[in-house]
């Protein structure tokens, strides 16, 4: 089953009189428990491609179906719910939030998650159980400061996956890593999508990096190209 | 608890940004606490002053007084007289709410007989000993001695006197009073060292303007007089005895009241006329001398007015004070008054204390709303301050909001709470110390005991002879209700800020 589908979908930067073609027509489908690898040139369309599939940015023209439903049409409130409940990110940056430490940052999700109502107990199981994952049980009370780049970019997954989420989508997660923490924090993705079943979008330009992935999906000048 | 946590830390991770922001929150709570403070204290004090000890909470005149701002009309023009006072007096006593009252008279009487000037003073015909029991004695003896009810005489403000000295040279003294050296001024000093100082022991007046026929009087000096509070704002109203200011302006005195004839002179005023007087050969008579003496001394025993057999309440009037008993407000007793007054069918209007106070009420109206206006300038700067460095560090934290709004944190509800939250605490830690600090400075300016001198402007502005800022309930309800109003003008750009921050924002930057 398909849980990302992408139907001619055009993105268009205004500038100035003119507009830049981020995106060219792109169709895409990406399967449930997938480890796929966008690749492709700085400037291909991969963080924009992304973006759009996170519901972050919104596409010109085309359909964009997260789990079969069209989010071109979705309010703001609708897609912060839908990336809430549905999808977890991994930035380049880390992205942490600096004043909490490495626990609070991890459930944080989930206690913006009210719905479903977990207790403080099931929170802190959860959190707990990941951040062991993710071997940073020695650095729970740590603040983000305090952690390596490779350090962090784990709590970031942990994070991510705390929710578990359906899609996790990484946008370079190895870009400001050396290629040892690197490839470190990729075996650490793929044994999590065997363990936790969740499907990994990541874009990369590093070709050492694309022996992790089970598809490829390459990308140019804003078009598939295979 | 969570945005709590976070917006906590923030504050402590930004400590430069926060610090900066809590000290214009800091001081806007100090300013606005001492501001309010003087500002209720100035208006309690006026309104204190001037109620208690100079107008009462209404005042009554007559139906066909026109005008409202009875107390100081333009040049000195007098008022109407109420007709038949003494029915009004007894609808006044049956009224349960008011505590006291007291009829008067005032106007502006023209000094005669002193060099070529013609200086007119502020005089006020009363009951002295009464005015001074119903007005808390504000009157305060400088020379002389006060005047006695149904004496006749003038009490001669230290005002009034300075002035008649600039316009006239002549230094007022009461009768058998030596003149004191620390009352003179420094010209009449200089005057009295030179053996150049002339003293006048009496004043000979007439009534300015009015419908009425004024007569000139003369008037010993009985006492020189201060007030005890605003001196400053009413030290050129004298007094004069209720009858002398009568006969001054030419109005209906009491003595010349006649309340009951004897059925026999009903009867010769009925026949008598002009003409049965003058006509006839018997108009001149030869005198007929007699080796009878008299003793001039008897006969000014036997012909001396009786004061005491005057009712002073059956002559004219030109208003009536009116304190109400504790509790009642000014409306009420206004409503209360109205309805009596229209129930007895007497001839009174009632006008509150500040309208009948005029220029000088709305002077220091004005002058504490300058003061209030001046504290919500400087209130708006600081909010204007505030919003830019929190819209500042609003834009400074693009990544760190637009990642949690990118992994789910609503615009509506998790960003702007933690955006007020950290605004809120920030104002409720130091609105607190700045109130708190803004209520000892309070106090040292209590302690202090500021005095407004000679400056009659800082006199309105204080509402009296001290400053005296005072610390309410109410006063420090309403300032924190101003500061909870100016703290959220405050967030509103920067919350805006924060809330348009969208997830991209924060890709785009990393």
């Amino acid at each position: 089953m398909n849980v990302i589908e992408l139907k001619d979908v055009i993105k268009e930067y205004p500038l100035g009189k003119t507009s830049v073609h981020a995106l060219r027509g792109v169709n895409l489908s990406v399967k449930e428990g997938d480890f796929t690898s966008i690749v492709g040139p700085s400037g291909s369309g991969k963080t924009t491609l992304l973006n759009i599939i996170g519901c972050i940015d919104h596409a010109t023209t085309g359909v964009v179906k997260v789990h079969g439903k069209d989010v071109t049409t979705m309010s703001d409130y609708s897609l912060t719910l839908l990336r809430l409940h549905s999808i977890g990110f991994i930035f380049q940056t880390f992205n942490l939030i600096p004043v909490l430490n490495v626990r609070e940052n991890v459930e944080f999700p989930l206690l913006l998650m009210k719905s479903k109502n977990y207790t403080k107990k099931q929170i802190k199981e959860r959190a707990e159980k990941l951040i062991e994952e993710v071997g940073l049980s020695e650095h729970i009370n740590h603040r983000p400061y305090e952690l390596s780049g490779g350090q962090r970019q784990r709590v970031a997954i942990a994070r991510a996956l705390v929710t578990n989420p359906d899609i996790v989508l990484a946008d370079e997660p190895t870009a400001n890593l050396d290629s040892e923490t690197g490839e470190r924090i990729l075996s650490l993705m793929q044994e999590l999508n065997k363990i936790e079943k969740t499907t990994f979008i990541f874009s990369t330009h590093d070709p050492e990096i694309l022996k992790y992935a089970k598809s490829i999906t390459k990308i140019r000048d804003g078009k598939i190209v295979a | 608890m969570l945005i709590l946590k976070i917006a906590w830390r923030n504050l402590l991770r930004h400590k430069v940004k926060s610090l900066i922001i809590g000290i214009i929150i800091f001081l806007g709570a100090l300013i606005m606490t001492v501001g309010n403070a003087s500002v209720i204290g100035a208006q309690k004090g006026f309104d204190e002053n001037f109620v208690n000890r100079y107008t009462g909470h209404v005042l009554l005149v007559s139906k066909e007084e026109e005008k409202d701002s009875v107390l100081y009309s333009f040049m000195g023009e007098s008022l109407k007289v109420i007709q038949d006072y003494p029915a009004l007096k007894s609808m006044l006593e049956e009224q349960d709410y008011i505590k006291d009252f007291i009829p008067l008279t005032r106007g502006v009487a023209v000094l005669l007989g002193l060099e070529d000037t013609m200086w007119g003073i502020y005089a006020v015909g009363v009951n002295f000993e009464d005015y001074q029991r119903i007005f808390q004695n504000n009157v305060k003896l400088v020379e002389g001695r006060f005047l006695k009810n149904g004496e006749h005489g003038i009490l001669v403000s230290t005002g009034t006197r300075e002035d008649i000295y600039k316009f006239t040279g002549h230094w007022v003294l009461p009768e058998d009073e030596e003149i004191t050296v620390d009352n003179l001024t420094d010209e009449a000093l200089e005057d009295y060292r030179a053996g150049e100082l002339p003293v006048q022991n009496d004043l000979v007046f007439m009534g300015w303007g009015g419908d009425t026929l004024n007569t000139d009087i003369r008037l010993p000096i009985i006492g020189v007089v201060r007030y005890e509070a605003l001196n400053q704002v009413m030290k050129e109203m004298s007094f004069l005895d209720l009858e002398s200011f009568r006969e001054c302006f030419g109005y209906f005195t009491a003595e010349s009241t006649i309340e009951d004839l004897s059925e026999e002179e009903q009867t010769s005023l009925e026949v008598v006329n002009d003409d049965d007087i003058f006509s006839g050969d018997d108009i001149f008579a030869d005198a007929v001398l007699t080796e009878e003496s008299y003793d001039i001394e008897t006969i000014q025993e036997q012909t001396q007015r009786d004061e005491g057999a005057v009712n002073l309440d059956s002559g004219a009037f030109n208003y009536v004070s009116v304190k109400f008993k504790p509790g009642v407000s000014i409306r009420e007793g206004t409503e209360l008054l109205n309805q009596a007054i229209e129930q007895s069918g007497t001839d009174a209007r009632v006008i509150d204390w500040k309208t009948a106070s005029g220029q000088v009420a709305q002077m220091a109206g004005m002058m504490q709303g300058a003061v209030s206006i001046f504290v919500l300038i400087l209130f708006f700067v600081a909010v204007i301050i505030i919003a830019n460095t929190l819209s500042l560090a609003a834009m400074e934290r693009v990544e760190e909001l637009g990642m949690m709004r990118a992994i789910g944190a609503l615009r509506g509800y998790f960003i702007s709470h933690m955006f007020i939250l950290e605004i809120f605490i920030l104002s409720f830690v130091f609105s607190t110390i700045g109130i708190f600090v803004g209520m000892g400075c309070v106090g040292l300016l209590q302690l202090s005991n500021i005095q407004a001198g000679n400056q009659e402007m800082l006199h309105i502005l204080f509402g009296g002879d001290t400053f005296k800022p005072v610390i309410d309930v109410f006063g420090l309800i309403e300032g924190i209700l101003q500061l909870a109003f100016l703290t959220s003008l405050a967030m509103i750009y920067p919350v805006y800020v924060a809330g348009k921050i969208k997830p991209l924002d924060a890709v785009n930057r990393s």
